[in-house]
């Protein structure tokens, strides 16, 4: 830096900080790697680490001293010392700027700042949601959940790998009841690593491609700000797309996301729609799948589905005490992505995800593997058969719902073949789809949900989750008979 | 002359304790001069001359308006008149004397309706802020009221919490930064120095801008 802009003398502070700092610099020690003005700034700036140091270094007598200083001066400053202190510098840093820096013109909008304001304006940035909205569609449900899964689930494991290892077992293990807990339908080889690397690999995979791509792009903070408005309706604010875009990849990973909200309360909530009413990739390929035969089921599900979140969410944030979160965020300038940075991000997500999930997976095919050795699921697909009778749909219907509640394409797949059957209405369809995706979508899920939230609030979402899932689907099939609509 | 400054004087210091529960040196709240408080006693903004001294109603009214237009007037001196320091002060002293019969409101109303006073001291609101009038010559906005493309500088913020202060100052959003409002719909987003940011409306509320005439 030339002489001319250089400017060494200390900052200079309002009197009522300079006095401050002059009666700590006298309460002080010398012990300090940091001169003892730093010392009283910092002190002044409520910095946890300085308070630990002084405590550790002074006798009882000056830490009470320097406490005594620094409420003090919390009294007779109306806003707190660190305000001053951060105005002060402020003003220095923009006197040193002045000098140094030739800025450029003002008023020139380049190509990229356009765009930027294209994507922060409802009319324009909403067509454009809707486009980014089909390709990672294209990407993660088309080429992800449907060509990748197929080749590697049916073709990988299905036809190579599974009549293996199911052999193997067999030769291995004498017993039939030992050999369903390691393969057959529900072991942990066929279900839990099957499920985890044929089907949950290239539907995080693609899905997490997309979201980095998203992510460096500096998307993400310009919907946040285009559906701000909208969020703070059920008690969110801007900031919570990020975990419910990441929902509709895996509730259970968004729900591990959700610590990047601010307060309890906004997690709360994040986390019940996020169980409640945000689709998972396999939710939604199951619904895709059943309802493709009926567009007009398809409109009607995406309605009620989103109409049962706001209100809900509505409700939540009327009923859940707490000031309203705040929404603030620095929007980056739009960027391309970066290949490689883009390839890392997904790599180390991926990793993390498959650390907390996978064991999970494994823990399922154990507990399918123990209800079904005990008897208890047959019981409770009987308990069952009462509810789906109240929502018009056949008795199969119940082990679909259980099963779908520990291992999603299973009840999927139950789902599918019953409408392959043709045993089932569009209507009936529509209602098991409304219900379905409502349901807290698996047990992994659930699990995240008692690890963030604790044992007590998740019991307490699912007491209210399940209820409403089903008088959901009773609601959507009177409304259906009621008004004739012909599906 | 003097009596009438310190009768204000004396005035605040009391607001100060009663009104706003902020901690006024003992010494200052009790002055020796009984020819003060005799006068103010007949006046009828003092209930008694004796320790420890009440304002009378009349005498709470006095002192909020007293508080008020000498807080316009730092405000006035600080964020038009760009007067810095120590002299804020001492110059507000003598300016608040001429805001009586409805300019301070219409000084209120030009710098924007300002919460508080550049040291930071609450402004008791008039009842044109109630109104929240708007004229055409507008010196001091908040950010929300802004409309884009106007440019201006941070003059000061007024956050109703701590918290939402610390945000501020982490966006590094301070006195004397440069901004410019992009977009007022569906949120609030603004340029500020190389950076843009997106707020919402109670925070936009609490930024209030120094527009400049370009």
């Amino acid at each position: 830096m030339s002489a001319a802009i250089r400017d060494a003398r200390p900052v200079e502070y309002p009197a009522a900080v300079e006095e401050c700092i002059e009666r700590l610099d006298s309460l002080l020690g010398d012990s300090y790697t940091i001169s003892r003005r730093a010392v009283a700034l910092l002190l002044m700036q409520e910095d946890p680490d300085i308070l630990a140091q002084v405590r550790e270094r002074e006798d009882a007598a000056t830490v009470a001293a320097v406490q005594a200083v620094l409420v003090d001066v919390r009294r007779s400053l109306p806003r707190s010392a660190g305000y001053w202190i951060a105005v002060a510098r402020q003003e220095r840093a923009s006197a040193v700027a002045r000098r140094a820096l030739a800025l450029p013109p003002e008023g020139v909008v380049s190509a990229r700042e356009r765009l930027s304001r294209l994507t922060m304006n409802p009319w324009t940035g909403i067509p454009l949601l809707l486009v980014i909205l089909f390709a990672f569609y294209e990407l993660v449900g088309v080429f992800g959940a449907g060509t990748m899964v197929n080749w590697l689930e049916h073709g990988l494991f299905g036809d190579v790998l599974n009549p293996h290892v199911t052999r193997f077992v067999e030769w291995a293990i004498p017993w039939p009841w030992l050999q369903d807990l390691f393969v057959h339908e529900n072991g942990i080889w066929t279900l839990g690593v099957t499920y985890a690397a044929a089907i949950i690999l290239p539907v995080v995979a693609t899905f997490f491609i997309a979201f980095s791509i998203l992510e460096d792009s500096g998307y993400f903070p310009r919907l946040a700000m285009l559906i701000d408005r909208l969020f703070k309706t059920i008690g969110l604010n801007g900031r919570a797309v990020i975990p419910m875009v990441l929902g509709f990849g895996c509730d259970t990973m968004a729900t591990m996301v959700t610590r990047v909200l601010e307060t309890k309360r906004e997690r709360i909530i994040a986390t019940f729609l996020l169980a409640l009413a945000v689709p998972c990739s396999a939710q939604l390929a199951v619904t895709m799948g059943v309802l493709s035969a009926y567009p007009m089921a398809v409109v009607l599900w995406a309605t009620f589905v989103l109409g049962v979140f706001l209100v809900i969410g509505w409700l939540a944030a009327r009923v859940l005490p707490g000031p309203a979160a705040s929404f603030y965020m620095e929007l980056p300038p739009l960027r391309v992505p970066q290949i490689g940075n883009v390839l890392s991000k997904t790599f180390s997500r991926m990793q993390w995800y498959f650390l907390e999930i996978v064991p999970l997976f494994i823990l399922v095919s154990v507990l399918i593997w123990i209800g079904n050795l005990t008897g208890v699921f047959p019981l409770l697909i009987k308990a069952m058969t009462p509810l789906v009778r109240f929502l018009s749909l056949p008795d199969e219907m119940a082990s679909v719902m259980l099963f779908g509640f520990f291992r999603r394409d299973y009840g999927a797949a139950g789902l599918y073949n019953l409408s392959q059957q043709g045993v089932m209405s569009g209507r009936q369809l529509l209602v098991a789809a409304v219900t379905l995706t409502l349901f807290i979508p698996c047990v992994a899920n659930f699990l995240i949900m008692k690890k963030e939230r604790g044992l007590k609030a998740t019991l307490l979402m699912t007491a209210v989750i399940l209820p409403l899932a089903f008088l959901t689907g009773f609601a959507v099939n009177a409304i259906l008979v009621v008004l004739r609509v012909p599906l | 002359m003097d009596l009438e400054r310190n009768v204000e004087h004396l005035l605040v210091d009391l607001w100060g304790a009663e009104g706003e529960g902020r901690t006024v040196p003992e010494s200052k709240r009790t002055p020796r001069e009984p020819a003060l408080l005799a006068e103010m006693v007949t006046r009828g903004l003092l209930s008694s001359a004796r320790a420890p001294l009440q304002l009378t109603e009349h005498g709470t009214l006095c002192a909020r308006e007293v508080v008020r237009r000498h807080r316009l007037a730092e405000r006035l001196l600080a964020d038009v008149l760009d007067v810095r320091g120590s002299l804020i002060t001492e110059s507000a002293c003598q300016f608040e004397h001429i805001l009586h019969q409805g300019l301070d409101d219409r000084i209120c109303t030009i710098l924007g309706h300002p919460k508080s006073c550049p040291h930071g001291y609450a402004i008791p609101p008039g009842e044109c802020c109630a109104r929240a009038e708007a004229t055409g010559v507008r010196v001091v906005s908040s950010l929300a009221d802004l409309p884009p493309g106007t440019p201006g500088t941070i003059a000061y913020l007024h956050a109703a919490e701590s918290d939402r202060l610390k945000k501020l100052m982490a966006m590094g959003c301070l006195p004397g930064q440069k901004v410019r409002v992009i977009r007022n719909f569906p949120s609030y987003v603004f340029q500020m120095g190389f950076s843009q940011f997106a707020v919402d409306r109670d925070i936009a509320n609490e930024i209030f801008v120094r527009i400049s005439r370009s």
